[in-house]
């Protein structure tokens, strides 16, 4: 479990990338979105301990993991956008770098290459942009560390590869793992997400549970306006809504319309009203 | 796992690296067979003076072993590797000061043995005498332990500050290697310059002070010899300080890393 108390990160400049973090992440499968340079991949780094916080701290079990120890660096990875192998192939970054991690499984590192149509003995420099991905996704979700976060995983990748994406994770990810994916295309995987993280300039502005959310608030779609609701917005002749679920409707979270209402100008309200449920109960 | 310095992650490291290590050997033996072939020139043609730039030039797979680190550009792997910082940083040390070192000075030391095959007597060794003259004319002991321990030091010193710049770098990483191994040497060359100068004015002073200064040819090879020796004894200790407040920097670069 991650404890975030307060944590910020400051550029040298004095530009704020991630300001005032307060939030306890658990095991499951989290999505974080956010606009482009709203501190998603900051917050990933502060995470992983790949930058130190300007202020508060990140402890992940109750270690400090801006400490670095070989216990909590064993139990995270990051695979960030630009991930540079430094090795000829999969399988000698297997060979060289998955010795570090006591529960790397090779079987499971060549089965999730097999799904996506290697072997892991192609020359990294040969591969394109997406099938390296593929490569290093097959490989960070078989180093099988009890948190694993993962910055656009799906850029680069075709349809029919994002897809695959969904069984591997499926399979390889098990209930105890913390997993945070960070993407803008949220509907490549988002049947798999049990959480969702909205970071808005700089700001974790919402982290809670689908299930929670959608106590909260239903997303409905009518052909006319709809009253009271949090927010809306038209779509092709209707209109999508988010409103609160005071009749305790059951509906399917809408990840694109939770963004956009986030994001909009007056996305505080149903932030507020969201978070404030929460804390009255 | 423990958070004690263990040897077995040291190994785990050693693996890691292992990939781009073999691949720096192979041209490492290339430079140094190149140089060989130059120095069997030499011998052949008995020029001191290539013998001389080719023994120069033989620092310089040692000055840039450190440059097998900018292999690996992706930070976020280096810093992410479940080791702590001393076990990182004592590998990155260890290796550019030591192995490196130890291994060029092996493969050169074979070349000249085989050399010995071909001529009789080993490159080394024959140049050897004529050098040692000329140093013993300078007033300086080239095999006393304390001259060949300065020599190591003051060797092992552009060795670090490149290493420590390959770590600190973010961009350009092997420019800016290569610039502070140049640097280094000429800044050297100031140093020495300028202690050279200090050091003669306060023994020439000394000695007008003392109403000595017509010398003897004996009188004049001392005074050679206790200049040089201040001079050397001055350049230790300062690469001595300069190398232990680097190996500090280094490790203080990599506990400090960040993506």
């Amino acid at each position: 479990m991650y404890h975030l108390d307060n944590l910020s990160y400051e550029y040298s400049r004095g530009r704020s990338a991630v300001a005032g973090v307060t939030a306890d992440i658990g095991p499951g499968l989290h999505l974080l979105v956010g606009e482009n340079g709203a501190g998603k991949t900051t917050l990933l780094r502060l995470l992983s301990s790949l930058c130190f916080p300007t202020s508060g701290s990140c402890t992940y079990d109750g270690a400090d993991v801006s400490l670095r120890r070989p216990d909590s660096l064993s139990r995270i990875f990051f695979m960030g956008d630009d991930l540079e192998c430094p090795f000829s192939s999969i399988a000698q970054m297997a060979r060289c770098h998955g010795q570090f991690y006591t529960d790397f499984n090779h079987e499971l590192m060549y089965a999730n290459l097999a799904d996506f149509g290697l072997t892991g003995k192609e020359k990294i420099h040969t591969l394109s942009f997406g099938m390296r991905r593929k490569a290093y996704i097959s490989y960070a979700l078989a180093l099988r560390t009890p948190v694993l976060l993962l910055d656009e995983p799906t850029n680069g990748m075709d349809i029919n590869s994002k897809k695959i994406l969904r069984q591997v994770l499926t399979r390889s990810v098990t209930d105890d793992a913390t997993v945070i994916i960070s993407t803008h295309n949220v509907h490549d995987l988002d049947s798999l997400f049990e959480n969702v993280m909205i970071m808005h300039g700089g700001r974790l502005r919402l982290c809670m549970p689908v299930w929670r959310i959608l106590e909260r608030v239903a997303f409905v779609s009518s052909a006319a306006p709809v009253s009271g609701a949090l927010y809306q917005e038209p779509d092709r002749g209707s209109f999508k809504a988010i409103i609160p679920n005071s009749a305790g409707l059951d509906t399917d979270i809408d990840y694109r319309l939770l963004y956009s209402a986030a994001m909009s100008p007056t996305g505080h309200i149903m932030l507020d009203y969201i978070n404030t449920q929460i804390s009255q109960q | 796992m423990t958070d004690k310095f263990s040897l077995h992650r040291l190994d785990l490291i050693w693996s890691y690296y292992s990939p781009a290590i073999m691949r720096q050997w192979i041209w490492t033996i290339v430079a140094i067979s190149i140089m060989f072939g130059l120095a069997l020139l030499a011998r052949t043609i008995e020029s001191t003076g290539l013998f001389s730039m080719v023994n120069t030039l033989l620092l310089f797979p040692v000055y840039l072993g450190p440059l097998v680190f900018t292999v690996y550009d992706d930070r976020s792997m280096q810093i992410q590797l479940p080791a702590t910082a001393a076990e990182k940083a004592t590998f990155y040390v260890l290796h550019s000061l030591v192995i490196v070192p130890l291994a060029v000075l092996a493969l050169w030391i074979s070349l000249n043995s085989l050399s010995g095959a071909i001529f009789g007597d080993g490159i080394y060794n024959y140049f050897m005498d004529t050098m040692l003259e000329d140093f013993t004319e300078r007033g300086i002991e080239v095999l006393s332990p304390v001259f060949i321990i300065q020599r190591l030091f003051m060797e092992l010193m552009p060795v670090a500050v490149v290493l420590l710049t390959v770590l600190a770098a973010r961009r350009h990483r092997v420019i800016k290697g290569i610039g502070a191994a140049i640097g280094t040497l000429l800044a050297y060359g100031v140093i020495s310059g300028l202690t050279g100068f200090f050091v003669a004015f306060t023994e020439a002073n000394h000695l007008e002070t003392l109403g000595k200064m017509d010398f003897s040819g004996e009188e004049a090879t001392q005074f050679v010899t206790d200049i040089m020796s201040r001079l050397l004894n001055i350049l230790t200790c300062v690469t001595v300080v300069g190398l232990a407040v680097t190996i500090v920097l280094i490790y203080r670069q990599v506990r400090r890393m960040q993506a």
